[in-house]
């Protein structure tokens, strides 16, 4: 205990850490407060002035804007939405027009703008992929909305998905989990919930440079020439190493996201976190669950993907032999999903993107985004969940890099 | 208590940095001695388990430390010729961190540091961080973190390297004092720290062990050999050049009194002198020899 509460002030001690666990919690407040600031709200004042406001006040513009077609959206609501539409079309004109009137739009047309995209999106025609207009949208095609999401599943299955029927399968099967009605509770932004993935990259960032040098300092100091000759110096040193820094990422983990979390859902309303996904994203994403729960599994996953990733740091860490080695090293495997993502394609690279321990997480390709996504991995028939897989692949990588790095720790000869 | 080296050979590639290297090391103070690069380093590093020998052993009491791991570490002490540190630790926080890797408990920790800290002149600089010492401040923390576990087996590489001359005093009597029924190993190129206080030495050539015993036995190898003579000065360069000179001192009338080693007297008015460890090392690294000797040359020429 005496050796791990030494090993924990050792840490906390460096300059490094003194300096990246508050640029860590700074960022996290930046990256809540950024898709706030986002929000931008425009309307006419008393002397026909067009006034634009953002962040907290657009928020509550919003809401209240909304709020008659917020709660459980019924396929009664949905119906009186387009009639709203279609009728305020007739009276004012197409809303597309340049000229529209800004109040107008704000009164009538504002408030439905996601139920509206919702009913579009579904009833696409199968066989060009473009949506229909919300004119041509009927009564009984709003009360049959909900019947329409998995027929509308299916087609763009088919359309994706073309030469894996296994993946249509699972498309389906989970597609039945989701419960309707949906529910929305306006004011959340959708980019808040990509600043979730945004902050925990950089979280584990941070903590990837940290975890770099774990071993390395010793090393390249000499320190460990000494250490190495004393009673806990060997492996007992390698495990309160790796589980005095693994309590530094998670209570920076814990902090920061509870912070980011705290101010966000506080800023757009904890009521939001109701709002089914389908309502934020796509009418027929897979994922049966509502946004707080989104928030909740991203994090989890955000977690165990900065697990697997300090832990293959750690091991690198005990590998090199310098620290600009090892902090170089770790920042390219670090990065590597995202750059695969962007400039390589096919299906080999996919499943590398996802094995690899960083794999969660990055600046387009996290798992988020498999959350929201049509994508498939495959292997010979068979289909798999490229988020599944992410968590699959971390869980199996922590205890293995850590179990690694032990041993190539208590194996370390130096020069 | 006893640490036996059997056969020990440390290759590096293609070069043998230790060669067949076998001691049997009781308690006391033990100097192991050579020009750098003889394989000392090596040595102690293999014996404080940091390398692995290529082959050979090395057993405390009877058994291979590599099987004593832990216990084994648990009664060592090493300080290594290069001094590693965490920058940002005060001298206090390096020694109780020192103290929880090998195991002390808090009362002991605090007892052995505060002994430490006032025995090696390190009580007003407890608070101060190491990388802000002076080296030779720094060389006693690391003396200090070696000693902290009062280890029955302390090997230190080139310990006084940055002490000054009372410092070096205090050193090899602190030593004396701590070798009673512990083994203390130091291993140096400098012959004046072990002289007076090792009970034993083994001198180290080219990777291997060429001479053991005590300062006495040691000494005797040179009885004969070491001479002092009387030269004009104008002669110096000529005897240098021809003589293993040891030292030399001016005295009055533009002569030098010369101290050198050679089967025979070969300078005027050579007399027998006692011969010193010293005198073995420069007889056994001759090259060494040279390398003082030019660089007596360039001082005095300056």
């Amino acid at each position: 205990m005496s050796l791990w509460k030494a090993e924990l002030k050792r840490v906390l001690k460096t300059r490094c850490v003194r300096i990246l666990l508050p640029v860590a919690l700074f960022l996290s407040v930046l990256m809540a407060y950024f898709p706030v600031s986002f929000v931008t709200y425009t309307y006419l004042d008393d002397k026909g002035q067009e006034v634009t406001i953002t962040g907290l006040d657009a928020i509550q513009m919003k809401k209240e804007n909304r709020k008659d077609f917020s709660g459980v959206i019924t396929p009664e609501l949905l119906s009186k939405a387009l009639f709203q539409y279609q009728e305020t079309e007739k009276a004012y004109g197409d809303i597309n027009d340049p000229d529209f009137s800004l109040d107008i739009y704000n009164q009538n047309i504002y408030p439905l703008g996601p139920l509206i995209m919702r009913m579009r999106e579904v009833y696409v025609d199968p066989k060009t992929g473009a949506a229909r207009e919300a004119s041509e949208l009927s009564s009984e095609d709003a009360m049959g909305f909900y019947e329409q999401c998995p027929v509308h599943l299916k087609e763009l299955m088919k359309m994706e998905q073309t030469d894996y029927p296994s993946a249509q399968q699972i498309a389906d099967t989970l597609f039945e989990k989701v419960t309707f009605p949906y529910e929305y509770y306006p004011g959340y932004d959708s980019n808040a919930l990509e600043y979730v993935g945004l902050c925990i990259f950089l979280l584990i960032l941070i903590c990837t440079f940290i975890a770099s040098t774990v071993f390395t300092a010793d090393y390249q100091t000499g320190a460990d020439d000494i250490i190495r000759c004393t009673r806990y110096g060997k492996l007992h040193l390698a495990a309160v190493k790796i589980s005095s820094a693994l309590l530094i990422f998670t209570v920076t983990f814990a902090v920061c996201i509870g912070v980011f979390t705290l101010i966000s859902n506080t800023a757009f309303g904890w009521e939001c976190r109701n709002t089914s996904l389908q309502i934020i994203e796509s009418s027929v994403c897979l994922t049966a669950l509502n946004l707080g729960q989104v928030q909740n599994l991203v994090i989890l996953a955000g977690f165990l993907t900065l697990l697997s990733t300090v832990s293959f740091t750690l091991f690198l860490s005990s590998k090199c032999r310098s620290n600009t080695t090892a902090i170089g090293l770790s920042i390219v495997f670090l990065v590597a999903p995202s750059f695969l993502y962007m400039f390589f394609g096919g299906e080999v690279t996919k499943w590398i993107r996802c094995l690899l321990p960083s794999g969660g997480t990055g600046m387009s390709n996290s798992f988020f985004y498999t959350l929201i996504s049509f994508e498939f991995l495959h292997l010979g028939d068979a289909s798999f969940l490229p988020g599944q897989i992410m968590l699959i692949a971390a869980a199996i990588e922590v205890p293995l890099f850590l179990l690694l790095t032990v041993i190539s720790y208590c194996r370390h000869i130096s020069k | 208590m006893k640490l036996c080296i059997e056969h020990l050979t440390k290759n590096f590639q293609d070069k043998k940095a230790v060669e067949d290297v076998s001691l049997r090391i009781t308690p006391g103070v033990w100097g192991l001695l050579g020009a750098n690069g003889a394989g000392k380093t090596t040595l102690i590093r293999m014996i404080a388990g940091i390398l692995v020998p290529s082959s050979g052993r090395i057993t405390y009491d009877g058994i291979d430390i590599r099987d004593l791991g832990e216990s084994y570490r648990s009664i060592f002490g090493y300080l290594p010729q290069e001094f590693g540190f965490y920058p940002e630790f005060t001298v206090k926080d390096y020694l109780e961190y020192m103290a929880a890797l090998k195991g002390l408990s808090r009362q002991k920790t605090r007892e052995k540091i505060d002994l430490l800290l006032d025995t090696l002149s390190l009580s007003d600089v407890r608070k101060k961080r190491i990388v802000k010492l002076s080296g030779g401040m720094k060389r006693r923390v690391g003396i200090a973190q070696a000693l902290l576990n009062d280890p029955e087996v302390l090997i230190l590489d080139e310990p006084t390297s940055g002490l000054d001359p009372g410092e070096r005093v205090r050193f090899r009597n602190l030593l004396s004092e701590f070798a009673q029924d512990r083994i203390v190993l130091i291993s140096t190129h400098i012959v004046s720290d072990v002289e007076y206080i090792a009970t034993c030495n083994a001198i180290m050539k080219d990777g291997g062990i060429t001479a053991e015993g005590t300062t006495e036995e040691l000494v005797l190898e040179m009885k004969g050999r070491v001479w002092n003579g009387i030269i004009p000065d104008t002669d110096l360069l000529k005897y240098e050049r021809e003589n293993r000179i040891v030292n030399l001192r001016n005295e009055a009338g533009h002569k030098i009194s010369v101290r050198y080693i050679s089967d025979e007297p070969v300078l005027p008015c050579s007399v027998p002198a006692s011969p010193r460890l010293e005198d073995l090392y420069l007889w056994l690294f001759p090259q060494d020899t040279r390398r003082e000797e030019d660089m007596k040359h360039e001082f005095m020429e300056s």
